[in-house]
């Protein structure tokens, strides 16, 4: 067993039936500590179905084959008690939407401390200022303002700080971001981004960062896993798949994702 | 007027709209002003809250504005009747970011552009199926497109049936809000491609926050935030030497692949 906190071996992912067609197949990728892994594919590619088995969150007809082993324990041998001890508490998640995600009728402050209290069996007191910490950490500048608000009060980029600190208050040792800064304004997801990165700085976390965005990737990733139709087609480190892609497919993401500059020459629409 | 140059397709001037949010106003336009060009893509840029869609709206006849003008051609709306004003409305075209639910699902392919070209005084059932058989060809779908149902296509086919849709009653101007944001890169490639073979006379409003596809689709952009207007010019001064500091901040935040965070 090396160090990965997560490692995914030979994963196959079929809905409907075992001899269903593969949704997912043979995708293997580690993340380790401290390294911010992307999994990288177009609508239809696997990476969601991948996101929800690491996240045992797949829907009952699901047949799974392969392994997923967290900080060396197969996920598959776990029981639901189990799975829900380690989502939350060694696992934190981010997705898409924060406000589906975020209970309207609650507030803030109330959805931050639950976890501490029943997890960690903290006082309100005490999960009350851990969570202000948590929120000061994702740079919020008046944490006690937006403690005390509800999800419909805060705008999509601050309720996804406060998804983040959510998911940081019970120092989960992964961060798994689906698709974090799709439904975000360009400014706030730089700022979501620059968030991560610092986070993973400070805290050494490993982050499975799923996203369709090539240029997301470029720009955060150590580790790049790019999938097609249910396959891994190229995986390795930055430097190698984004600088020096082999994949027809990866050439082709990487060449669809426009530069301003070349947008403006490709264009020759305005002379 | 005096000089030679022909009104623009259309032109807002002064354009405001409130709405009342808790007892305050809240201004989702706050004096804008621009023009399109005949067979011109003009780009609108912005974040959310900025504005751009409810432009977009406005200029269709989806909302009304608080105040200021319209012009169409050179001509008020608010200054002609009922029915003229019905007429200029109707050469003016939408195509929005989800197709699914902008098309029926119960009804075929051709059946909805019948709808559309019906709702433009053209009758006739078989005759409008066949301009449906020829935009849908024009479109690049195949030709029993017209008989199948939404749900039969993927993404970017139901963004190619909006856009038959959109030119079947031959339009003046057309208004494309986040036409592409929806769709995987690949195939945003191709839309894009499609509506500058398509654009002929036709001018555009092409509202979108995906920075690249504007700049590689449109010949002026103007940028939005909070309601205003900050900066316009044409593609290559505001991608290459942008003035105003909210443009600068939003071209900055443009994921781009050779920069790492």
């Amino acid at each position: 067993m090396t160090g990965a906190l997560i490692s995914v071996r030979d994963l196959s992912i079929r809905y409907g039936g075992p001899d269903a067609p593969a949704a997912v197949d043979g995708v293997s990728f580690d993340v380790n500590p401290g390294e911010i892994v992307a999994l990288v594919g177009e609508s239809g590619s696997g990476k969601s179905s991948v996101s929800l088995a690491v996240m045992s969150l797949l829907p009952d007809s699901a047949h799974v084959g392969g392994s997923i082993l967290f900080e060396g324990r197969d996920l598959a041998a776990c029981g639901r008690r189990e799975m829900e001890n380690i989502r939350g508490n060694r696992i934190g998640m981010i997705f898409q939407e924060p406000m589906t995600c975020l209970n309207p009728v609650l507030s803030i402050a109330r959805q931050m401390t639950e976890g501490l209290v029943r997890h960690r069996a903290m006082s309100r007191s005490a999960a009350r200022r851990r969570a202000l910490q948590a929120l000061a950490d994702v740079g919020i500048p008046e944490p006690e303002r937006v403690m005390n608000s509800f999800p419909h009060e805060l705008s999509g980029g601050m309720r996804q700080r406060v998804m983040i600190a959510a998911a940081l208050t019970l120092e989960p040792s992964l961060l798994i971001a689906d698709e974090p800064t799709t439904a975000l304004d360009v400014t706030v997801q730089a700022q979501v981004l620059d968030l991560l990165v610092e986070i993973r700085n400070r805290t050494g976390d490993g982050v499975l960062l799923i996203t369709h965005d090539i240029g997301v990737v470029a720009e955060v990733a150590d580790r790049v896993v790019v999938m097609q139709g249910g396959h891994v087609v190229e995986h390795g480190p930055w430097e190698q798949v984004i600088r020096a892609p082999r994949e027809a497919y990866t050439k082709a993401l990487i060449g669809a994702h426009m530069s301003l500059e070349e947008a403006l020459t490709d264009g020759g629409l305005h002379g | 007027m005096a000089d030679q140059t022909p009104a623009p397709a259309i032109e807002v001037r002064d354009l405001t709209k409130s709405f009342r949010v808790n007892g305050r106003d809240v201004h989702a336009l706050n004096g804008v002003s621009l023009a399109v060009g005949h067979a011109e893509t003009l780009g609108i840029v912005g974040e959310s809250g900025s504005g751009k869609s409810t432009l977009g709206r406005i200029v269709v006849g989806l909302e009304t504005m608080s105040s200021g003008e319209i012009l169409h051609e050179g001509t008020a709306i608010s200054g002609v009747g009922r029915a003229e004003r019905n007429a200029r409305l109707a050469k003016c075209q939408m195509i929005f970011q989800d197709p699914y639910a902008s098309l029926n699902p119960r009804m075929t392919i051709g059946r909805q552009i019948h709808e559309t070209l019906r709702a433009h005084g053209s009758r006739q059932l078989a005759h409008n199926l066949a301009t449906a058989a020829v935009l849908l060809e024009r479109v690049g779908l195949p030709q029993d497109a017209a008989g199948r149902y939404p749900h039969e296509f993927s993404g970017g086919q139901r963004q190619r049936i909006a856009i038959a849709r959109a030119i079947s009653t031959g339009p003046s101007v057309i208004v494309a809000d986040e036409a592409v944001s929806a769709l995987d890169v690949s195939i945003r490639e191709q839309i894009l491609d499609l509506m500058a073979e398509l654009k002929g006379t036709t001018s555009y409003l092409f509202i979108s926050h995906d920075m690249a596809a504007v700049a590689k689709f449109c010949d002026r952009i103007a940028v939005m935030h909070k309601g205003r207007l900050v900066e316009q010019g044409t593609t290559r001064q505001i991608i290459s030497a942008p003035q105003d500091p909210y443009t600068q901040s939003l071209l900055e935040a443009v994921p781009r692949i050779g920069r790492r965070r």
